[in-house]
């Protein structure tokens, strides 16, 4: 049986705390392309209790992405922005969810994430890493981009680091680039992409008046 | 003087960024970084042209592929 929308409600105020429920329940966050950081810091949300995402990326599940992305073999071929809702809304029927089969530009980017206080920047390519940050820093005066940079290879845990400016937060070791013998394998990657998790939850509680 | 990710360097009349990813040992001409200077964003497309003034703090954040 699926609980009712009250209960989960009322399992995140037990769980979580009143006042750290409302705020993650009323939250809307932007995931900015579903890979390995977006899927798995999307399902992190999902899960923690934030009320609405925004998730958008142009690409179909390939094999090849089973290595680290939180698909299945029978989302194969699917586009993400469509595989990953179902996968969430397992978890959380009622969460609130706008997904967009796109290729995220300067243009779209404004106002596909209108409503999000926080993007996360969930890119692979560096060009369209420094694209999104660049546009949410110039073009969104109110919202926050949380992004990744270093997290292929294996260990080095304690060179991972988050470094906050005005608006941006960047995660990562700002070293690890693919190359051989440093693949982006699954822990490494979910660890970063829990970070930017963890600093989206950073943000939300420190914009409604709550310090860590 | 300037100082640049904390580092300090010397200024002089119409420094660039160029002259910026040189001193951080950069190869190429438009590495993908996001760049600040005096806690304000430099755009990519506002970098040529750009004079860094004596006394800048600068900082110059790498972004690497991987996601």
């Amino acid at each position: 049986m699926i609980p009712r929308k009250e209960d989960y409600l009322s399992m995140y105020r037990d769980l979580h705390t009143p006042a750290v429920a409302e705020v993650l329940q009323n939250a809307v966050v932007g995931i900015a392309g579903l890979g390995g950081l977006g899927s798995n810091a999307a399902a992190l949300l999902a899960r923690a209790g934030v009320g609405s995402l925004v998730l958008a990326d142009f690409d179909t599940v390939d094999f090849s992405n089973l290595n680290r992305q939180q698909y299945s073999i029978e989302d194969v071929g699917r586009p993400k922005a469509q595989a990953l809702p179902e996968a969430l809304k397992r978890v959380n029927p009622y969460i609130g969810l706008q997904a967009h089969v796109t290729r995220l530009t300067e243009e779209n980017i404004p106002g596909i994430f209108n409503e999000c206080s926080v993007v996360v920047e969930a890119f692979d390519d560096p060009v369209a890493k420094q694209m999104i940050i660049e546009t949410v820093l110039g073009k969104m005066p109110s919202a926050w981009i949380v992004a990744a940079s270093g997290l292929a290879g294996y260990g080095h845990y304690e060179e991972l680091a988050v470094r906050w400016f005005d608006r941006f937060v960047l995660c990562g070791d700002g070293v690890s680039e693919v190359a051989p013998g440093v693949p982006l394998l699954a822990p490494r990657v979910a660890l970063v992409a829990a970070t930017e998790a963890d600093v989206v939850i950073q943000i939300l509680m420190k914009n409604a008046g709550f310090s860590a | 003087m300037i100082r640049v990710n904390g580092k300090p360097m010397e200024w002089r009349e119409g420094l660039t960024f160029q002259d910026i990813y040189s001193f951080l040992g950069y190869t190429i001409r438009s590495p993908k970084v996001i760049t600040r200077v005096n806690n304000q964003v430099i755009q990519r497309n506002e970098r040529d042209g750009f004079t860094l003034p004596d006394e800048a703090e600068v900082e110059v954040v790498n972004i690497l592929c991987g996601g």
